[in-house]
């Protein structure tokens, strides 16, 4: 599998006679970023139209908490503590949900509040584990492996199956839950699974811009296709085409102007939502 | 639909033709009763009219029905002979959408998503399903809100979309829920000659929440009302008697009869 990413990342090197994709470490962040921002837009259109923006928020900083517990296991690289503890606490939230009458934003803040301040207690207690969190909080897209791309790209292919099969139910049953219901259409899986993908890609995306913006990078994009797009259709392809645009244009941008990627990526599909706003503004009514 | 049904004893069907069976339905949420011992029939061919004032009870019962809340008793649905076995189709049609009315979606997707197995809508949405929204709308008088976006319509437009949904495929119950709130008169009228359309299909029970006691005495078979209980039941001439309009509604009794009688004229 590394060898298809070599492979692929010099056969870039020749299609793009281009002085910023020179460095192999260019050729493999624009890998990257290509496979992960259109999987984050994807995934922000059901983000954006359930109103789950929150609920992300939440998954991507118990990442924190996540890694932090990874860190104090001594495990070398804290992604599957990671992993693992933005899945307890997406299933938890989604258990909570259907279980119990309290209303989901004062069931995230719950366990936000438990996440983040389990995460403080102990990156203070133990001050060595500190120095390794600007890494995770920020991202370090340059400097991502062959293998890593790998592990990406499968990421990216569950996250697209998923939504081939949940798309469709996860938008009804947000319209009306009881339609949804009498045509037979049950959801509550997909819930499930929606918490289970959401983890994965968050894991995914700190790799590309850290985890203080990856709900923004989830976001943005599909903010930004929903003030141009009528239809769900469009919404879905038009997010993935703004999540791709803003990857690359970002990536290139950090490298002439040596800034950080992540934030470069944000910024720039954060334009882009301005300007499809005030589109929206001018073209439609 | 009988997944939310917590005790385990066997319902069976007293009636043998094809009707909804309700018998000593309990509701309890969040330790509060809403609905207490509620019995009654519901038949094919028939509209059966559900009436109460707000906080009876009425829409816990729709959603009881729809299986999405547990509950004590029985919910039978007995299938006609030729039917064979299998749970009933229900065709539901909910009093408004509470959803995001920015939200991009127009009405085909609509159509698409509700039908299990279709392609996700950002694929494209394939001929056929497009071609049965739009037979399906031309039979609400709506074959003009296909390409229209879902959030701009007015509240009679998504009545009749939601209509079209749930009358396609054919349900073996339609149920509905406080069908011309929001809806202006034209609509009113139009929603009135789908449910004469629908009233005599023998292969459909109808369920009607409502408050407009006009149109129940007008469109329907058997009323049933409730105020947490069956307050009574019966052929609306029967039983739309001041005596048992002041039990269910209670206080609210004038103004009921003057929306009534103002309809009636």
């Amino acid at each position: 599998m590394e060898t298809v990413i070599t492979a692929i990342t010099t056969l870039l090197g020749h299609v793009l006679p281009l002085s910023w994709a020179e460095p192999d470490f260019m050729r493999r962040a624009l890998l990257a970023v290509l496979l992960v921002c259109p999987t984050c837009a994807m995934l922000g259109v059901l983000v954006v139209n359930r109103q789950m923006t929150f609920f992300s928020e939440a998954i991507s900083h118990s990442a924190f908490t996540g890694i932090a517990i990874g860190l104090l296991l001594g495990m070398g690289n804290p992604v599957p503590a990671m992993v693992g503890f933005c899945l307890l606490i997406g299933l938890g939230v989604a258990m909570v949900r259907s279980r119990s009458s309290l209303a989901l934003d004062s069931v995230i803040g719950v366990f936000f509040a438990v996440s983040i301040s389990l995460g403080l207690v102990i990156i203070s207690a133990l001050q060595g584990l500190a120095r390794q969190l600007p890494l995770f909080l920020f991202g370090d897209i340059l400097t991502v492996s062959a293998g890593e791309i790998v592990g990406m790209a499968l990421v990216c292919a569950a996250c697209f199956a998923f939504l081939w099969f949940a798309f469709n139910p996860l938008l009804i049953y947000y319209v009306s839950p009881e339609v949804a219901i009498t045509r037979g259409l049950r959801t509550s899986l997909f819930e499930y699974g929606f918490a289970v993908v959401l983890s994965l890609v968050v894991a995914l995306s700190i790799r590309v811009v850290g985890m203080l913006l990856i709900t923004a990078m989830l976001v943005v994009p599909a903010a930004a296709a929903r003030n141009i797009a009528s239809s769900a259709g469009a919404h879905f392809r038009i997010s993935v085409v703004i999540g791709a645009v803003s990857g690359v244009f970002g990536l290139v941008a950090s490298y002439y102007f040596n800034t950080a990627t992540g934030a470069s990526i944000i910024l720039i599909s954060s334009v882009l939502f301005f300007i499809t706003l005030a589109a929206r503004a001018i073209f439609v009514r | 639909m009988r997944l939310n049904r917590r005790s385990k004893k066997a319902c069976a069907c007293s009636l043998d033709d094809c009707s909804l069976e309700i018998r000593n339905l309990d509701v309890t949420l969040n330790r509060i009763r809403i609905l207490e011992d509620v019995s009654f029939d519901v038949r094919c061919g028939e509209v059966t009219a559900v009436i109460g004032p707000n906080g009876a009870g009425k829409s816990t019962l729709l959603k009881a029905i729809l299986g999405v809340i547990p509950y004590d008793g029985c919910i039978h649905f007995c299938h006609r002979k030729s039917h064979g076995g299998g749970a009933p189709r229900i065709g539901y049609i909910p009093q408004q959408l509470n959803f995001d009315r920015s939200m991009p979606l127009k009405v085909f997707e609509l159509f698409s998503m509700a039908s299990p197995g279709a392609r996700p809508s950002f694929s494209g949405v394939p001929s056929p399903i497009r071609e049965k929204a739009a037979t399906a709308l031309a039979s609400v008088k709506a074959e003009h809100l296909l390409d229209k976006r879902v959030g701009g319509l007015s509240g009679g437009e998504i009545q009749r979309v939601l209509f079209a949904l749930a009358i396609n495929p054919l349900p073996n119950i339609l149920i509905m829920d406080e069908p011309i709130s929001g809806v202006d008169v034209s609509g009113e009228a139009l929603i009135y000659e789908l449910i004469r359309k629908m009233r005599g299909n023998i292969e459909m029970s109808v369920i009607i929440v409502s408050h407009d006691l006009s149109m129940v005495t007008s469109y329907t078979d058997h009323v049933v009302c409730i105020n947490r209980r069956v307050v009574c039941q019966g052929a609306a001439d029967d039983i739309l008697t001041p005596k048992n309009i002041e039990e269910t509604f209670g206080s609210y009794i004038g103004m009921y009869r003057h929306h009534a009688s103002h309809d009636v004229d």
